[in-house]
């Protein structure tokens, strides 16, 4: 276990440092100067040699590349261009609005997903299974701006019962946490029962039967442990695309989260704050990742283990 | 009858699908008695486990369905009993273990968990009483180290210990009855004849009926005290084992006992019946053998014969027995 763990997090560094390497790379051979940008265009081509000398954006590449790296490891991740505040402080702002509505919505996924999906594969072909898959349909298909602006205008300007904008509360999340989470219940549902009913045909399933297990120690005990793994898979993938920000929903609702920050960002050409966001992004998905990789060894002896004899 | 644990009268089963009705198990009669072994041969889809798995209710409905007949376990109708009612008999008064250990066993819960969790769902006992038995279960089959095993996941185990671990589950509630579905099937011919023995072993120390499914007519001959021979769905011959391989009688039952690779005489070739198994939805008008019998005649085509008692406990079924044939 230990091996398998210690091997999977120098694998998750690397991977982040490759992320870290191509990012800054790409970012500084796009066309467009920001010095230039920052400084307008009336500027003097010495005022600009001065403000690039200033940014140490006159160094060669790679100098430039292990310094940013350096500073980055000491929490620095250089200044926003335009807003002239830390990056490091600017992601930190957003993704606490990004993180509540994330956990919000990603509750909601994984409550409604895997019951759906469960009691789908229970009442495999029966009527409550019709339902709940035409519904995970619509809930797949559906875009997730326009599932907002239907919530917004019926549940916040015809009801009035929840605020349509803004993050002061936690009542300010409940639609853009439904707006969000509700693709996610639906690809969750689906993948859950599509596993549970593959591990319904399985022979240990024939011998808890003849062992006189039934009901829902059958379906929980038996069926559902094993049919984790893709569902793990798949939840781990949306919860590191939920908590990287979601620039639809945050720009519908007007929550200044990551997904938010990163489009104004990539707008103005904000070199340092784009840089840390796919950074930031990249850490999340990196951990998240991790974290499910862990969870696999939980859930299956035969990973935690290793091989064992076999024939 | 007091003598016989399980007693399947004239059972049908038929699946139903675009094909129609399929009879998988088709009037099918025996009887298992106190203490002793029957085996059930017959080639791949012949309707053997699909037999086992109507005793069990584990066959797959829809789109299987009992037609018509009966399964009498210790006096009651298995085929009438409410669900509830027969989770209380699988695994406590009849109990099955499969043919492929590789997959039979649950992947995520330890030997231990499963075994224990028959003992937990079946008798009141506590978790501590529950694990000594467990161990006293796997003790039992013979394997070595009863905690390490207890505590190991199926995976890290070779398939003789494997089924030896299902054994352990299967009578670790002391079951009247235990299915043995092709049990050794998928395992190495030492392993084979060391889980034959085991069985064997069990059955007299804890006076277990057995009801051993096999297409391996060596099997049989180990094990079984009576013998049905199966063909697509029918019983086609019964008897004793002895008499069974001294007198076989149908056909089909020469050529299963023909086949049987012999060690010790020089053979160019194996024998083997021509043909296969005719599917469900294609059975013949008339005997169901006749395609790939070397003795059919017209009336054999046309016609299906009934089974009929031969010698006092010796059926077949067969136009050429009952034309006062006597086999070879």
């Amino acid at each position: 276990m230990s091996r398998y763990l210690l091997g999977r997090v120098l694998q998750a560094i690397g991977v982040v440092l490759a992320i870290s390497l191509i990012t800054f790379f790409i970012l500084n051979v796009i066309p467009g100067d920001p010095v230039e940008l920052m400084m307008g265009e009336f500027a003097t081509p010495e005022a600009i040699a001065q403000v690039r000398a200033q940014m140490g954006l006159d160094k060669p590449i790679f100098a430039q590349y292990f310094n940013w790296l350096t500073n980055m490891l000491h929490g620095d991740f250089g200044v926003s261009y335009f807003q002239h505040k830390p990056v490091f402080d600017m992601l930190l702002n957003s993704f606490g609005y990004t993180a509540r509505l994330a956990l919000f919505a990603y509750v909601l996924a994984l409550v409604f997903g895997l019951t759906f999906g469960i009691l789908a594969a229970v009442f495999h072909n029966k009527f409550i299974d019709r339902l709940l898959m035409t519904l995970s349909i619509a809930g797949v298909s559906a875009p997730n701006f326009w599932v907002a602006i239907i919530l917004q205008i019926y549940f916040g300007l015809t009801l009035k019962w929840f605020p349509i904008s803004g993050a002061k509360d936690w009542n300010y999340y409940v639609l853009p946490a439904i707006a969000l989470g509700t693709r996610y219940a639906a690809s969750i549902s689906r993948i859950t029962r599509t596993s549970m009913l593959e591990v319904t045909k399985q022979d240990y399933m024939r011998t808890a039967s003849a062992k006189g297990v039934h009901g829902w120690m059958l379906v929980m005990k038996h069926a559902f442990r094993n049919a984790l793994i893709p569902v793990v898979t798949v939840a781990g993938t949306d919860l590191g695309n939920i908590l990287t920000g979601s620039m639809l929903i945050e720009t519908v609702f007007t929550i200044d989260g990551i997904g938010k920050l990163m489009v104004d960002a990539i707008n103005q050409r904000d070199l340092p704050l784009v840089q840390g966001g796919v950074m930031y992004i990249a850490t999340i998905c990196v951990i998240i990742y991790l974290l499910v990789d862990i969870l696999y060894a939980v859930i299956d002896p035969r990973i935690r283990l290793g091989g064992g004899a076999e024939g | 009858m007091e003598n016989n644990i399980l007693e399947v009268q004239d059972l049908s089963m038929s699946f139903f699908n675009s094909h129609g009705e399929l009879p998988a198990v088709n009037h099918v009669s025996f009887s298992v008695k106190k203490g002793k072994t029957l085996g059930i041969v017959g080639e791949s889809g012949c309707g053997k486990s699909m037999t086992s798995l109507c005793i069990m209710g584990l066959f797959p409905q829809p789109p299987g369905k009992i037609v018509g007949g009966q399964i009498l376990f210790q006096g009651r109708d298995l085929t009438k009993l409410p669900a509830r009612e027969m989770h209380k008999i699988r695994g406590k008064g009849i109990a099955m273990i499969f043919q492929e250990p590789m997959t039979s066993l649950n992947p995520v819960l330890t030997i231990g968990d499963q075994i224990m969790e028959t003992i937990l769902l079946h008798e009141k006992v506590t978790k501590a009483e529950a694990k000594r038995r467990a161990l006293e279960m796997i003790n039992l089959v013979g394997i070595p180290m009863p905690e390490k095993i207890f505590a190991s996941c199926p995976h890290q185990l070779s398939g003789g210990m494997r089924q030896r671990a299902m054994i352990a589950m299967a009578l670790s509630c002391e079951p009247d009855l235990l299915i043995c579905d092709e049990p050794t099937t998928a395992l190495d011919v030492t392993v084979q004849s060391q889980i034959l023995s085991l069985i064997n072993r069990l059955k007299n120390q804890l006076g277990t009926s057995v009801m051993l499914i096999t297409h391996d007519m060596g099997v049989i001959n180990e094990m079984a005290d009576e013998v049905i021979v199966m063909y697509a769905g029918q019983v086609v011959e019964q008897a004793e084992t002895a008499e069974l391989f001294a007198h076989p009688t149908h056909p089909y039952t020469i050529g299963l006992i023909r086949a049987i690779p012999m060690l010790d005489t020089e053979v160019e070739e194996l024998n083997v019946i021509p043909g296969s198994v005719p599917m469900l939805y294609e059975l013949p008008e008339g005997c169901l053998f006749a395609p790939r019998c070397p003795y059919a005649t017209d009336k054999c085509r046309s016609h299906r014969p009934e089974i009929t008692e031969a010698t006092p406990g010796h059926s077949v079924r067969c136009f050429r027995y009952m034309s006062g044939w006597e086999g070879e």
